[in-house]
């Protein structure tokens, strides 16, 4: 027995900030030097009110009525997010109502960023293997854009919004399902990636509202997201690779073996450095970021889910997800892709706020 | 990787005029060192020279000078 992806969908905001809106901001010269060094044109972003539970929601409601899901089949949901609807209860909780799904149902937040895929893969499978659940809703998202300062260039101009629901069930089928995963932390590095008045630690005060301009020229404060872009790109330059190479090794496979290794989105050029240093050919390579941007946690299922409309992912496909980001965490797994699938997920939904909602 | 070679991909990084570094300049004077210009940096030195700079010693460098001494004899 194994667990496999059942369906994946995404939902986008319908706001927009490309490139030429932020070169109004920063200037055109270091918009163009970002967008170079990014690959991204165009982000996603949702307007004030509009929260990754909403993404979410919307994302999940499209999944579970096309693949005829009944709501009480659904026994564990997990919404994983750093932009949740409350600090208490778990956005998962306040999900299960819009969603109307059943009591026998087990509901929790994971607090992961753009490394959330893989865990919440895992926490999945290992309640799917253990049968305590037999049918699980995954929801990755955040509304990071706005916990971004708009004067913050290093961030505003990377970072978009977005939400998946993915569908996870045991199968008997032989071979299918996932091989490993490898997860782990480097919490020596928990300062690189922060918002530092965002709770207990430092709650919000009037003074946690005081800007400041770095060195860069970038505009903060406490209660926004931070960000120390070298260090981040040291950590995915060079500890990604060794992590994806470890993951290999302890299913005794090579990247010859996979057919598909999908980094998560953070910018073009971090992802096409650790694509040359773990020699992974053209052809196994895939990106989804240039009209979306980096979408944090959704970021990872998001582009799965595109692999597989476009048809990148065949019954039988090796599949390798490699997702890193704040703590610093990253996660990899290691997927057979399944044959018994009845085919790729439909278009992306774009949300519309006219949506009804019910928290 | 000659000085020149670097200096002329420090400048590209820097988006300064071609030829216009001397090596003495510092950093925080060129208006141009930021962020973005620190991790581009580390990305040219990976893929055109294979060495790691790590962000440690990224904040020991004021001058281009600096810059270019992490590279020891593998800039001539």
């Amino acid at each position: 027995m194994n667990t496999v992806i059942t369906g994946i969908h995404y939902c986008l905001p319908e706001g927009h900030i490309t490139n030429v809106d932020l070169a109004h901001r920063f200037g055109e010269k270091a918009i163009n030097s970002i967008s170079r060094m990014s690959g991204i044109q165009d982000r996603r972003v949702a307007p004030e009110g509009v929260t990754a539970a909403d993404l979410a929601a919307c994302a999940a409601e499209r999944l579970l009525t096309a693949k005829g899901i009944r709501r009480e089949e659904i026994d564990l949901v997990i919404f994983a997010s750093q932009t949740p609807d409350y600090q208490i209860p778990a956005t998962a909780c306040v999900l299960h109502e819009r969603l109307g799904l059943g009591q026998d149902c087990a509901c929790f937040d994971i607090n992961l960023g753009c490394s959330s895929f893989p865990y919440t893969l895992a926490t999945a499978h290992g309640y799917l293997m253990s049968g305590i659940a037999h049918t699980a809703l995954l929801l990755n998202g955040d509304t990071i854009s706005h916990v971004i300062h708009p004067g913050d260039k290093s961030l505003a101009t990377l970072h978009g919004d977005a939400a998946t629901a993915t569908l996870m069930e045991t199968t008997d089928e032989s071979g299918a399902g996932f091989v490993g995963f490898r997860l782990g932390t480097d919490g020596s590095g928990w300062r690189h990636i922060v918002m530092p008045s965002s709770g207990a630690r430092s709650p919000r005060r009037l003074e946690t509202m005081k800007e400041t301009v770095d060195a860069s020229g970038n505009t903060n404060s406490p209660q926004h997201l931070q960000m120390n872009g070298a260090a981040v790109f040291h950590f995915s330059l060079y500890k990604v690779p060794e992590v994806i190479r470890g993951a290999l090794l302890a299913c005794k496979l090579t990247i010859d073996d996979i057919d598909l290794v999908l980094l998560h989105q953070a910018n073009r050029t971090m992802d096409d450095m650790i694509y040359k240093s773990l020699k992974v050919p053209a052809e196994k390579q895939f990106y989804f970021l240039e009209h979306v941007g980096n979408a944090a946690g959704a970021s990872s299922p998001m582009l799965l889910a595109e692999a597989w409309r476009q048809g990148r992912l065949r019954p039988g496909s090796l599949v390798l997800i490699a997702a890193f980001g704040n703590g610093l965490s990253w996660g990899v797994t290691i997927i057979r892709w399944p044959k018994i699938l009845s085919g790729p997920v439909d278009a992306p939904t774009d949300y519309l706020p006219q949506i009804d909602k019910k928290a | 990787m000659t000085k020149s070679e670097l200096y002329a991909e420090i400048e590209g990084i820097l988006d300064v005029k071609s030829g216009s570094i001397r090596g003495d300049e510092r950093l925080a004077d060129t208006g141009r060192w930021d962020s973005l210009s620190a991790v581009m940096f580390m990305a040219m030195a990976s893929e055109k020279l294979g060495q790691e700079i790590s962000p440690g010693d990224l904040a020991k460098c004021s001058t281009v000078a600096d810059l270019e001494a992490l590279f020891g004899n593998k800039v001539q």
